[in-house]
């Protein structure tokens, strides 16, 4: 029982693993270097975690939390807490990251990642929160930046300062989602490439990419959505590029969450991914 | 300063269905309507939820009613905590007071049903109790022992034939539905997971009895002096043993009631 | 009395279920079925965010006013679909 599993998650690419692929990744066995999953869908037992733990004897895998909320003011559910290290002790995943976002008011989950004003109050709660994160696991976690859709008129603090200070204090690492930058920056009319300069060098981990939804907003603009529903974009890809030359290579993950492609289709969002790795690995040797 | 805390209480008050507070409204750019994103995919989210959860209810009575359904529930027993396979247990009986669904009387029924599937399927990997280690029990100890029942287990008595109407429903049977009898009278089901499925049977009314009383954790004396002189305890006991449904005995403290 | 009940009962008990018997003896009234319940992704929902609004900036809430019930409720026997 003691099998030795996949070691550390390497810095190539990797794909998120949802449950309608979980029968053709162990048949077709695609060739990407880790897979990352949603903790939340395991914190049960059966069938699902006898699936992940199928996964993983062959695959190193990441856990990407979705609903601790970071950045409730009411601090973190000690239930939840505990399911996601015995979920870290079961599967000993590579990485385990969460998001800069809220979902929990009132001990109700309001399923949605919600906007963080970003305040010093703020970012206090989500230091304490990610200090408690990281103790109850007993280890380094990854921070995501957020896309959003909305502002608050009291913030004082730009985003990727945020995020900085947020690694900066509590000795966590950032997971460097350049869809989300793509998605806010048009929402909120900033500058993508900026964003990336201002995050420090050595603090980013992993890096996502996805493709978003464009909406008409009915005045002429567009709103951008997260919805993790097609084909990474090619401002995206750039975003990629520009934040892989900035922080070399790490884990780079392919998200799609909505109208799910066919395995083949994500493994080969995954090889663009991997090629764009290993060109930026060359590029520092060189 | 509104703090963080008031914040995101009147945040989550506005997503839930009430309107944003002022003093939240004055904070949102560039406008509210930006809310609405928010408040669409929370809802929506929660329905496509309970849809993966509830696929016979569902199907019972169509998708636009039960997005209906679905987001009134959301807002009256919205999820305790992010695990969203922790949620539903009180749908059964939403709808069973829900005016709008009396004229589908075993729909409460048939969620109730689904709901124990779920929890069968999602209910943590806890090893069940094996007989053998209870040999090592002195015998005088024997009428005080409790069990736990394994947390994949439930019990349930319908007035309507759930299992069956869900699994005609499920596989789209005409045939099987048509045949349904309504009138049947009340079913008693254990719904468990062995060896990675999930099971749902039949059991009869004095079984169904014995084992309610078993898994609430009363000593094993008192079970068997409730019993029926023509049950046979040993091998009602026994079964439980062999497939699985016992998680846990002890002697003395009480355990916990989850049946 | 009811100890000698429950260390016969329970050790009649321990004893049978090492025996291919006590597989058999769960179903005293008969039909068992086993439910193909696939593993479920709730939370997948909630993770790509936006993911499963797919007209999100549009305020689409579901009818507020009573829809009857319209799906396979009618195929089944007894089943009614107008309210009593």
């Amino acid at each position: 029982m003691a099998a030795v599993l996949p070691g550390p998650v390497p810095a190539a690419a990797g794909i998120g693993l949802r449950f309608p692929h979980h029968r053709a990744v162990l048949d077709e066995r695609p060739a990407v270097g880790w897979m990352e999953v949603h903790p939340e869908n395991y914190f049960g037992g059966g069938a699902a975690v006898a699936a992940l733990e199928a996964v993983r004897r062959d695959w190193p895998v990441t856990l990407h939390g979705v609903g601790l909320s970071l950045g409730s003011a009411e601090g973190l559910d000690a239930r939840h807490l505990a399911r996601l290290a015995a979920l870290a002790a079961r599967i000993e995943p590579g990485l385990i990251s969460e998001h800069v976002a809220w979902s929990v008011a009132g001990g109700n989950y309001l399923t949605d990642l919600l906007p963080l004003p970003m305040t010093e109050e703020a970012l206090d709660v989500v230091c304490r929160n990610v200090e408690t994160m990281q103790s109850a696991l007993g280890r380094q976690v990854l921070v995501e930046n957020p896309s959003s859709y909305l502002q608050f008129a009291h913030a004082t603090i730009p985003e990727w300062e945020f995020m900085a200070a947020v690694a900066a204090r509590t000795g966590c690492r950032v997971l460097c989602d350049v869809n989300n930058i793509a998605v806010s920056a048009h929402n909120h009319g900033f500058d993508a490439d900026a964003y990336l300069r201002a995050l420090p060098v050595g603090v980013v981990g992993e890096i996502h990419v996805a493709g978003h939804a464009v909406r008409p907003l009915g005045d002429g603009r567009t709103l951008r959505l997260d919805d993790h529903g097609s084909a990474v974009s090619a401002e995206v890809w750039g975003l990629l590029m520009t934040a892989l030359a900035r922080f070399g290579p790490v884990p780079v993950l392919v998200e799609w969450d909505t109208r799910i492609p066919p395995l083949g289709v994500l493994a080969a969002e995954a090889a663009r991914a991997q090629v764009l790795i290993e060109e930026a690995g060359h590029a520092r040797a060189a | 300063m509104l703090a963080l805390r008031d914040l995101q209480g009147d945040f989550a008050e506005a997503l839930r269905g009430g309107r944003a507070s002022p003093r939240l409204a004055a904070l949102i750019t560039p406008d509210l309507a930006r809310l609405d994103v928010y408040r669409n995919t929370a809802r929506t989210v929660a329905i496509e939820a309970l849809r993966i959860g509830f696929p016979a209810t569902e199907a019972i009575v169509g998708e636009e009613f039960f997005a209906l359904a679905a987001a009134k529930f959301w807002r009256v027993h919205p999820p305790r905590e992010a695990w969203l396979g922790a949620w539903g247990d009180e749908l059964g009986n939403f709808l069973g007071r829900m005016h709008a669904a009396r004229a589908v009387a075993y729909l409460a029924d048939v969620a109730r049903f689904e709901r124990a599937l779920s929890r069968a399927a999602n209910a943590a990997d806890i090893p069940a109790l094996d007989a053998a280690s209870l040999a090592s029990v002195p015998p005088e100890q024997h009428p005080r022992l409790r069990f736990t029942p394994h947390p994949s287990v439930t019990l349930l008595r319908l007035r309507y034939p759930a299992d069956a109407i869900a699994d005609a429903v499920r596989a789209g049977d005409d045939a099987a539905m048509a045949a349904i009898d309504l009138g049947s009278g009340p079913v008693h089901l254990l719904v468990h997971r062995a060896g990675g499925e999930v099971v749902a049977e039949r059991i009869g009314a004095s079984a169904w009895r014995f084992l309610r009383v078993l898994f609430a954790g009363t000593p094993l004396g008192e079970v068997l002096a409730g019993a029926p002189a023509r049950l046979d305890a040993a091998s009602m006991l026994a079964a439980q043993f062999a497939r699985g449904r016992l998680a846990a005995a002890a002697v003395k403290e009480r355990a916990p009631c989850d049946a | 009395m009811t100890r000698s009940l429950a260390t016969a009962t329970l050790v009649a008990a321990i004893g049978l279920a090492a025996t291919p018997f006590a597989a058999n003896a769960a179903a005293p009234a008969g039909s068992e079925k086993c439910f193909g319940i696939a593993a479920k992704a709730m939370n997948d929902c909630a993770a790509g965010a936006h993911s499963c609004a797919g007209q999100s900036t549009m305020a689409r809430d579901p009818k507020s006013f009573v829809y009857l019930p319209k799906g396979a409720c009618g195929k089944i026997a007894g089943g009614k679909l107008s309210a009593t």
